[in-house]
């Protein structure tokens, strides 16, 4: 089973805990969640995540916004950050593989495809 | 006191319907709190469609309580997909939900109309009966629950029901652009693969001569944002078959805008004589739908039209050859040396005519023209020199 530290900034409640239960069941992660963009980049900024699971639309911060900072910074240049949104079109996908997203997963998800695509990312780190 | 009654009155009412609203509140998320594990739960684990008799039986028949338990079904179903969403797709179909909704359709309150359409749009479940009152519910007086009942019909698997429904809706002055584009996603979306690649099930509703103008644009703008090329041909012999006149000029726009759109290559001689129209927000997406089409027939034929009585003409044009990354800006060279020669011609005249004139003041437009779009074009690809 992986291990580690995830961060998951999500600002809608049924999301939030699918990914809660999701990481509670397959892999032994130490669990935070925000609701604000904000306040989990101030999270990730003072403490070292393995893996960050972003939303795009988010109070505070946008989730482009959070993930260019991030990549812009020494200490995340190389965390492993999935954006997760309905945002599904092509420009909106496109933009997140250029700042450096290492997976882009849209919603509506299949809960089994979402833990192999965890898995995979993380394996290969 | 009368006052001090209707004082009282109201003193009361205020601090009951917000006791009331707090009360409902904390139900929500009370009820939230314990069906939102059993839901997750029953996702995870659930292997065949009676597993969803143990989640229905924990809720009881009130209303409120079903009404609140399909809002937490629905809000799931926009997060999961594949095998998930089949889990919850039992739960929605259940016979209880239907019971409780096929009595709200047959009711006579718009608010109970409206639930059940919204309900059965999402389940998809539909019969011969609940058609017949459905079809009845598209004339209703209310806007939206005729839109709700149209919604529901495109459900169905009858295509002549489907485009029946879309007809009747689209003759309804109070339907919004919103509520047309919706329609004819699900009309396009729910048909039939062939229907779909044999490209007619738009045509029938472009065809109809009952169907408002403004309704037929936007389905092509819909051929258009969709890339439905199977359209393309029949798009360019429909614009043939429009008459320039005031009342069409939308219709033509969006049909060259979609010809353009499309790379419809058959369409560039048509599209051209559209070009002289005396009408600049024609002849402005002539100019945008020939540079769509490309090639250098095309563009030669655009620079051609850099002499446009209007400015808005002559800037598009401008703004399409500097763009141009081949040679849009070998065609301005041309355009100029060739108009520069005249320049002498006004010289050597002792007497301008007015027309002259007007040349002299479209060529010096032009060239401005060129100088600021040239200007923005050398600065957006030199930042040093912003």
């Amino acid at each position: 089973m992986l291990k580690g530290n995830v961060v998951v900034i999500e600002d809608d409640e049924i999301t939030g805990i699918l990914i809660k239960r999701i990481f509670e069941r397959e892999f032994k992660f130490n669990f935070v969640l925000f609701r604000n963009g904000l306040e989990g980049l101030e999270y990730i900024q003072n403490n070292s995540p393995s893996l960050i699971i972003l939303d795009i639309m988010l109070p505070g911060k946008n989730g482009f916004e959070i993930l260019k900072e991030l990549r812009e910074s020494e200490a995340h240049k190389n965390t492993k950050i999935i954006l997760l949104s309905a945002k599904s079109n092509s420009s909106d996908i496109e933009r997140g593989f250029d700042l450096s997203a290492d997976e882009y997963i849209t919603k509506p998800f299949q809960q089994q495809e979402f833990v192999v695509r965890i898995r995979k990312l993380m394996r290969a780190s | 006191m009368l006052l001090l009654t209707t004082f009282l009155y109201l003193l009361v009412y205020t601090f009951w319907t917000r006791a009331k609203k707090k009360y409902w509140s904390r139900y929500k998320v009370k009820f939230r709190a314990m069906f939102m594990p059993l839901i997750l739960d029953y996702i995870e684990t659930a292997n065949r469609q009676s597993d969803a008799d143990d989640v229905i039986k924990k809720l009881t028949r009130r209303n409120e309580d079903i009404v609140l338990f399909l809002e937490i079904l629905d809000e799931i179903t926009e997060i999961l997909n594949g095998d998930d969403r089949k889990k919850l797709n039992w739960l929605i179909k259940h016979a209880l939900f239907d019971r409780f909704y096929r009595k709200k359709l047959y009711s006579n309150s718009v608010n109970a109309q409206l639930l059940a359409c919204v309900y059965y749009s999402k389940s998809g479940y539909l019969n011969r009966k609940m058609t017949v009152r459905l079809i009845s519910l598209i004339s209703s007086r209310n806007t939206k629950v005729a839109y709700a009942s149209a919604k529901v019909l495109q459900n169905s698997t009858n295509e002549y029901i489907r485009l029946n429904t879309l007809k009747s809706f689209f003759k309804r002055p109070d339907a919004s652009s919103m509520m047309i584009g919706e329609l004819l996603h699900l009309f396009h979306q729910n048909a039939d693969k062939i229907y779909q690649m044999s490209g007619i099930l738009l045509k029938q509703l472009l065809l109809q001569k009952d169907i408002p103008k403004d309704r037929k644009q936007l389905v092509i703008d819909y051929i258009a944002y969709h890339n439905l090329y199977e359209y393309s041909l029949f798009l360019r012999n429909y614009l043939q078959t429009v008459l320039y006149r005031f009342e069409n000029k939308s219709l033509i726009v969006s049909l060259i805008n979609a010809l353009g759109e499309l790379r419809v290559k058959e369409a560039g001689t048509l599209i051209r004589s559209y070009s002289t129209i005396q009408n600049a927000e024609i002849r402005i997406c002539c100019v945008e739908a020939l540079n769509q089409l490309g090639g250098s027939d095309n563009l030669s034929f655009i620079t051609g039209m850099l002499l446009d009585i209007e400015f808005d003409v002559r800037k598009r044009i401008i703004q399409t050859l500097v763009q141009d990354p081949d040679n849009g800006h070998l065609l301005l060279e041309k355009f100029m040396l060739t108009y520069l020669k005249f320049v002498s011609k006004v010289w050597t005249s002792e007497l301008p005519p007015n027309d002259m004139l007007v040349f002299i003041n479209k060529l010096r437009s032009i060239t401005t023209g060129i100088r600021i779009t040239s200007a923005n074009k050398a600065l957006h690809f030199n930042p040093v020199q912003k």
